[in-house]
């Protein structure tokens, strides 16, 4: 539907996804995606001419179409949405806000419009308004999730059930397995954010890169449930939050030991002081590879697995 | 003839590879029985089917009367549940050695108290864990498989709130006995992916609650076929007791509670005794507390426990042609 020759595409994970790696899995085969915060400096800067700079240097990377990913809740999401459009995006992932805003401009450019959801609610509202495809993310991801905490496992055959549009599966997502799990359930396709964080193309530090293939079954700790809920890997800051949780601090308080914490986690790699979202599959990365090496490993497993899967039919 | 086939089957003696998980006062004799003349694995829980036998004391009589029942409907396996959390348990077990069940499922406790002797009486043990250490002790300790619950179960909730499908792929790698998926399974699809995962078998909970053979209040029943995927909640992980229990009256005024600061104390005395019962045997949903996973609003009929597991192992071929129409595009 979007162009692609895997039904695999590389989730916009917030300061980390840049040029080169979206390139990388779009000339792999799948869709790469950029995010307008994609190494930005500690002093902020322009996120929309960063997005602007990132869109033309992943086309410069590659002649495989390019995602853009476009968090509706900020101020520039229109301007996101704009340059999408004058750089020449293939594809843009809407998320955290309502997709009436802008699907009918994009879908006008000949933008694909894929929307993130984690209820079988807001996948109908994205079917009604017009977005081709929804993202069906469990709250197995890494980063903000949906309120509900539905899992990718309860939420994608429900949504699927619910609307017509094809069902992309994101969240606890990390091999052939889970690839094959997520289409057994009813999915088109699957969104992975955290197996792109730990490849060589990445711009995340290596620190967190490690911290991601060291990390047990239980590395990971949904933080935040009072001010919204967020997945991260466990550092320092998230053992700090949850204890302060636990002992009843306020929202400001907690905000504090929060707030402004992600880049060091991820582009800093301070696994102390810093927050950095990440997958509750991250137990199952036990590598960094190139994001060719990740589409390529799970394509590649395919037939073995299917096979298993008729096997036991008899 | 249906063909589904796993080492679970060859473990269990069963012919599909699909286990009706142990429901509290709602999995006794008739829907385990049912679960295994269809060629699954019935579990037996803890069931209460009058009042005066609802004290903690009094429960192996009701585990050995269901065991009889049991018997009495199916020659084939099934399993007893003993959870090791309560102050009876050995009582479960003996039961289970003397009235020769086929399966045990340990849960909530450490599988050395009972593997190797239950082992030496013949019988499988299957023992219940939330994460991959769980799963290599249990392993160590003789266990013949695990279950592998993920979050996406009803009922209790473990502090590790790993999810099914990053549970059951981490713990197939870690483990060489043969692994149990669970947690949200509720069709074929569910299963399928289990399998894509590297499970040797499912087990269905909160499925078999809405069958004809579950002893609980038909309100109940009808009550999962309306839910939907947002009918469920996760209440009291502040007092590290965290349930998923269907959304409720109750639950409402216990969330607004637990928000306040309740103490684990006052927050025990407010929920108060038989509340499980009053949903489950009542038909008082409203009211009452009952585990449920978020699955339920795939549920949309309340069926022959037997037609749940023929529609399973139906389905699992329409469910595998669809992966290999999309495989070869």
């Amino acid at each position: 539907m979007v162009g692609i020759k895997y039904p695999i595409i590389a989730g916009g994970m917030n300061w980390v996804s840049n040029a080169e790696l979206a390139a990388a899995v779009s000339n792999a085969g799948g869709l790469g995606v950029v995010v307008p915060s994609a190494g930005l400096p500690p002093s902020g800067g322009d996120p929309v001419e960063n997005l602007r700079k990132h869109i033309r240097k992943a086309k410069q990377l590659t002649d495989k179409p390019i995602g853009v990913n476009i968090p509706l809740d900020r101020k520039a999401a229109k301007a996101y949405a704009e340059v999408a459009i004058a750089e020449g995006a293939s594809v843009a992932i809407g998320s955290a806000g309502n997709p009436a805003l802008y699907t009918g401009m994009l879908k006008n450019a000949g933008i694909k419009v894929l929307h993130v959801v984690a209820s079988v609610k807001h996948a109908r509202h994205a079917e009604a308004v017009g977005v081709d495809a929804v993202v069906a993310e469990g709250y197995e991801a890494g980063g903000h999730n949906g309120l509900d905490e539905l899992t990718t496992f309860v939420l994608v055959p429900q949504v699927a059930d619910a609307v017509n549009i094809p069902v992309v599966a994101a969240g606890g997502i990390a091999d052939v397995r889970g690839f094959l799990a997520a289409l057994l359930l009813g999915a088109d396709g699957v969104q992975m954010g955290t197996r792109f964080l730990a490849t060589t193309e990445c711009i995340a530090h290596q620190k967190l890169k490690e911290a991601v293939v060291n990390a047990p079954d239980t590395g990971t700790v949904i933080v935040m449930r009072k001010l919204g809920v967020t997945r991260s890997i466990k550092t320092g800051m998230t053992q700090k939050y949850l204890e302060a949780e636990v002992k009843g601090a306020s929202i400001e308080e907690l905000k504090a030991l929060r707030y402004g914490r992600a880049r060091m986690g991820l582009l800093e790699g301070d696994m102390e002081e810093g927050d950095a979202s990440c997958g509750a599959i991250a137990g199952l990365i036990k590598d960094i590879v190139s994001a060719e090496e990740v589409i390529n490993r799970i394509m590649g497993d395919v037939p073995r697995v299917l096979e298993s899967v008729k096997m036991k039919l008899g | 003839m249906l063909m589904l086939h796993t080492r679970v089957c060859d473990l269990l003696g069963i012919q599909y590879p699909i286990i009706q998980g142990g429901l509290g006062h709602i999995s006794g004799g008739e829907l385990a029985a049912a679960v295994s003349n269809a060629g699954g694995l019935g579990t037996i829980a803890l069931t209460t089917r009058s009042p005066e036998l609802y004290v903690q004391e009094k429960w192996p009589i009701s585990v050995r009367n269901e065991i009889k029942l049991t018997k009495s409907l199916t020659k084939k396996p099934f399993a007893v549940n003993v959870p090791m959390d309560n102050y009876v348990h050995e009582k479960f077990v003996e039961a289970a050695i003397e009235e020769k069940v086929s399966v045990v499922v340990l849960a909530a406790g450490n599988p050395r108290l009972y593997a190797k002797k239950l082992k030496d009486h013949g019988i499988k043990v299957i023992q219940l864990v939330f994460a991959v250490r769980h799963a290599q002790i249990a392993e160590a300790e003789g266990v013949d498989a695990v279950v592998a619950s993920g979050v996406d179960a009803g009922g209790f909730i473990h502090l590790s709130e790993l999810p099914t499908l990053a549970l059951v792929p981490q713990i197939v790698d870690a483990v060489k006995i043969p692994v149990i998926a669970a947690g949200g399974i509720c069709d074929a699809r569910g299963m399928a992916a289990c399998f894509a995962l590297g499970a040797e078998g499912v087990q269905l909970g909160t499925r078999f609650i809405a069958t004809n053979e579950a002893l609980c209040h038909i309100n109940l029943k009808q009550h999962l076929v309306k839910a939907n995927e947002i009918s469920t909640i996760v209440t009291g992980r502040k007092s590290q007791m965290a349930m998923r229990v269907i959304k409720n009256k109750f639950t409402a005024e216990l969330m607004e509670k637990e928000a306040t600061g309740f103490t684990k104390e006052e927050m025990g005395v407010f929920i108060g005794s038989g509340r499980g019962l009053k949903a489950i045997m009542e038909g008082n949903v409203d009211e009452g507390s009952v585990g449920c996973s978020p699955s339920v609003g795939m549920i949309k009929e309340i069926l022959p426990a037997g037609e749940v597991v023929r529609r399973l192992v139906e389905d699992y071929s329409k469910i595998v042609a669809r992966l290999e129409s999309l495989a070869k595009k």
